[in-house]
Formats: C-alpha cells, structure tokens, sequence
C-alpha cells in the first residue's frame, strides 16, 4: 500500500470517529461516515480536501461538523492543511446511509413506537 | 399582482476578504458562506471565489440592493464576529457612512460586542446613537481558544444596561442573532428562551429573533403567542422559500399561527444571496392549498416591508412618495440592472 493510500485510509478511520451531533443527541453512536456526508477524500502534496454534504441545507451544525472534522485530521499529523468543502448538490439522500446508521434510526424508531404504545395504554 | 414596499429586513455590506478572516474560524465561515452562494443566486451569475471574497464598500452594496433589485429600504446590520473576522464582518463605520449617505434608504442597526468591558459598550452605544443607528444588534456567544462564552438576554448586568441605555435614547428596536450556531460554538447562547424575560422587562422594545425558524420554532412560536413584542425576522431561513419551499411552508406556518402575519420580517440575507432572487421566491411563494394562512396581497405586504416599516415609524405611503423621486429611483426608469453588475465593474459614475 503507498504511503498516499495509508494517509487515504487513516483519513477515513479518523472520519468515522466524528459522531454527528443530531444523532448523538439522540443518544445514537453514528458518525459522519456512517450517515453518507462525507462525499470525498482528495489528499496532495500540501494536504487534504474533504467534501461533506450535510442531511438538510442550511443545517444549524454545518460549522461545528466541518471544525470537528478538521481538529481530528489535523490531528493526525500528516498534513499541513485541511480543507472541509460543503458541497449541497446532488444533495443528500437517505440511501447514502450504511447499515449502522440504518440500524440506529430503526432502533430509535421502535423505541419511539414502544413510547408512544405505552403513552397510549396508560391513557385508555 | 403589485409590488408591495420592501424592506429588506437584514443586509450587509460584507468583508469577506481573505486579509480579514481570523484564523480557522473565519476559513470555515466563509467556506461556508460561499457554498451557498450558487443556490441562490441567479443562474450562471453568481460570482465567482475571487469575486466573492470581496470587502464591499457602501456605495457598491447600495448600488446593488437598489438598482439591481427592487428593494425600497434596506435594513443594514452590522456585525461583531470578531471571533472569525478581524472587522466583525460588518463595521459599525459601514453602516453609519449608509446611514448617513442614504437617510430615506437605509434603516441601520449598529452592533455592539457585550464581551467588551461596560465602559467601551457605553461608549459604542453612544457613539452609534449620534451617528443615527435606528437599532441596535447584539450577538450573544463568541468563540474563543476552543471555548464559547455566551451571554442572556434575561441578564441584569450584561444584557438589561443595553435595553435601558436604548429606552433612554429613543431606540426601540433590538434585534438578536439565535437560532443559529456561527463557528463551532455550542448551542446554549442560540436558546430562545432568556429573551422572555428581557420583553417582559422592556415592553416599551420591540426585539426580534434573527435567524428565527433554524431551531427551537415550537420556543420560538411560544415567544410569539406570549409577548406581542416579539418578531421573528428570518434572514437566512427565509432562503427555504428557494431551497425547501415544503420546510419553509411549515415554519410560515408555525409562526402565522402563533403571531399572525404582523410579526414576521422578510431578509434576504444580501449581499451574499442576489436580492432580487429572494425577493421573488418570496413574491411567488404560496402556502399549501389546504393552509388556513394563505399569502395574499396584504399579508405578503406586511411581512416584505410592512411590519418593519411599523417597527420603525415609517409611512410606508410618504415615504414611496419621497423615493419616487431620488436618484435610485431615476436611475431604475431604464430597468434593474443585471446581477452583480454593479460589484464587477458597472457604477452610476460610469
């Protein structure tokens, strides 16, 4: 493997470990990865350029995502720069999702039926 | 349909030079910034980096909201975003030389930094009112070394010397940033809710929510129900009536029905969107069929100019009467000039 595709690679891992905040709120363990945002890896000489879609245009937390994910590449040591470009077309689709994010909007999805189920057993 | 009077609720003569941003925070404010940009712009006129990264100057930002749009007033709002921009963004000096330069078209809010220390607010406060400042606009968390300070609009020390100050000299209007996090900050100093308690304190204010409609709509929609001195003006979240007619659709609603028509005020967020591309998405905009709050002549009326005008004292009437006759209007007898004309080369001047 060259050392670009290391770097590739280590980017990649580092980007799974930024949880995004609205699914964390939720009390689900979904990163940035998981949830499809992250449209592109592009590494050169200087640095590296993300492109990073978000699930609504004008989401309130685009900077707090772009400036976590900046800290944690940086973090790295491997580059001097790192450039988190959003990108809003195509735009962002729900089938960009993988399974662990699937998985935890099904989960959170029963647990709200399973809420609501009791709310509703207690009132009758 | 005829064109109501607009006032353009909030916008700014930006700086967003490359010399200005300060450090990491600013790269990423304008990044963000200037994603947005194509979306509403007109296609295949929007500008391009280099031309967007640009410290607008007065007489170029009033030439572009006038002449290439049909903007009546625009409502400018300086900006203390020293935590991004080495000038704030948007200098108080800015919007004194419009204020001054343009009395009939320009409203001005002149901004205040409340992390400064009480002495340097007062003498802000001052000096902004002498210059004619119709408003004042406050932002109420900052960024700093990778923590965020924020301030309440319910504090006695910080937030309630301001209000009394504005009570004393005449100034009614504050307007807030909330609603929406600038910078990776946290979301404390974006609540709502401590603004209950400053219109309670100070009925005789009008304050409104800039941004209102990004988060806490339900606090937000409550505000409106409880205190009739509260607006929502929704710069940048009135930009869904292009990106997401549905979502807009679904704010409008949830503020028509906790406020009525009277209290929410139009801002195209300009310079960085076209004006004239918010301006019609908002005329042609239409709430769902089955709406109970359908925008007609009347309601579109107030919201693009009318309830602003209100705010500040303005007659909407006379003052149209005086516009007909200045100099933006003479020169708009030939037609709007094309978008972003003016900031690529083309002045009255010429």
């Amino acid at each position: 493997m060259t050392e670009t595709a290391e770097r590739e690679d280590a980017v990649w891992v580092a980007l799974a470990e930024v949880l995004d905040p609205c699914m964390a709120a939720g009390g689900h363990r979904v990163s940035v990865v998981d949830l499809g945002l992250i449209t592109r890896v592009n590494l050169d000489s200087e640095g590296v350029e993300i492109g990073i879609t978000f699930t609504e245009v004008g989401c309130p937390f685009t900077h707090r995502v772009i400036d976590r994910i900046e800290s944690t590449v940086l973090g790295l040591g491997f580059f001097k720069s790192v450039r988190v470009t959003p990108e809003w077309q195509p735009g962002w689709t729900p089938e960009r999702m993988n399974k662990v994010a699937l998985n935890a909007l099904q989960s959170g999805r029963q647990k709200l039926g399973r809420h609501f189920q009791s709310a509703i057993t207690d009132n009758t | 349909m005829s064109k109501p009077f607009i006032i353009d609720g909030v916008c700014h003569p930006y700086n967003f030079a490359e010399e200005n941003l300060n450090g990491r925070f600013g790269k990423i404010f304008n990044d963000v910034m200037f994603s947005f940009h194509p979306l509403v712009n007109p296609q295949g006129a929007a500008l391009s980096r280099p031309e967007w990264e640009h410290d607008w100057q007065p007489a170029e930002f009033i030439e572009t909201m006038l002449l290439e749009s049909v903007t009546d007033i625009c409502c400018v709002h300086s900006t203390p975003i020293y935590d991004a921009y080495h000038d704030g963004l948007v200098t108080n000096e800015k919007g004194a030389q419009l204020k001054a330069d343009y009395p009939d078209r320009v409203i001005w809010y002149g901004c205040v930094d409340l992390f400064e220390d009480g002495r340097n607010i007062r003498q802000a406060l001052s000096q902004f009112v002498d210059q004619g400042a119709d408003g004042i606009k406050l932002y109420p968390s900052r960024y700093v070394d990778g923590f965020t300070e924020s301030w309440r609009m319910d504090s006695r020390e910080i937030a309630f010397p301001v209000f009394e100050f504005a009570r004393e000299n005449g100034i009614k209007n504050i307007a807030v940033h909330k609603a929406l996090p600038i910078g990776p900050i946290s979301s404390e100093g974006m609540l709502v809710d401590d603004i209950s308690a400053a219109a309670n304190c100070f009925p005789e204010l009008n304050f409104q929510i800039v941004h209102a409609g990004f988060m806490f709509v339900d606090e937000t929609a409550m505000l409106l129900r409880n205190h009739p001195n509260i607006y929502c003006t929704m710069e940048a979240s009135m930009l869904f009536t292009i990106l997401d007619p549905p979502h807009q659709a679904q704010l409008f609603s949830e503020f028509f029905a906790a406020g009525g028509f009277e209290r929410v005020i139009y801002a195209s967020a300009a310079v960085n969107p076209h004006p004239q591309v918010v301006i019609e998405a908002m005329l042609a905009f239409q709430m769902p069929e089955d709406s109970p709050f359908q925008l007609d002549e009347s309601s579109r009326g107030l919201i693009m100019g009318g309830n602003l005008a209100r705010l500040h004292g303005i007659d909407i009437e006379q003052r149209a009467a005086l516009l007909r006759q200045d100099e933006f209007e003479r020169a708009r007898g030939d037609g709007l000039r094309a978008p972003w004309s003016t900031v690529r080369g083309i002045r009255t001047d010429d």
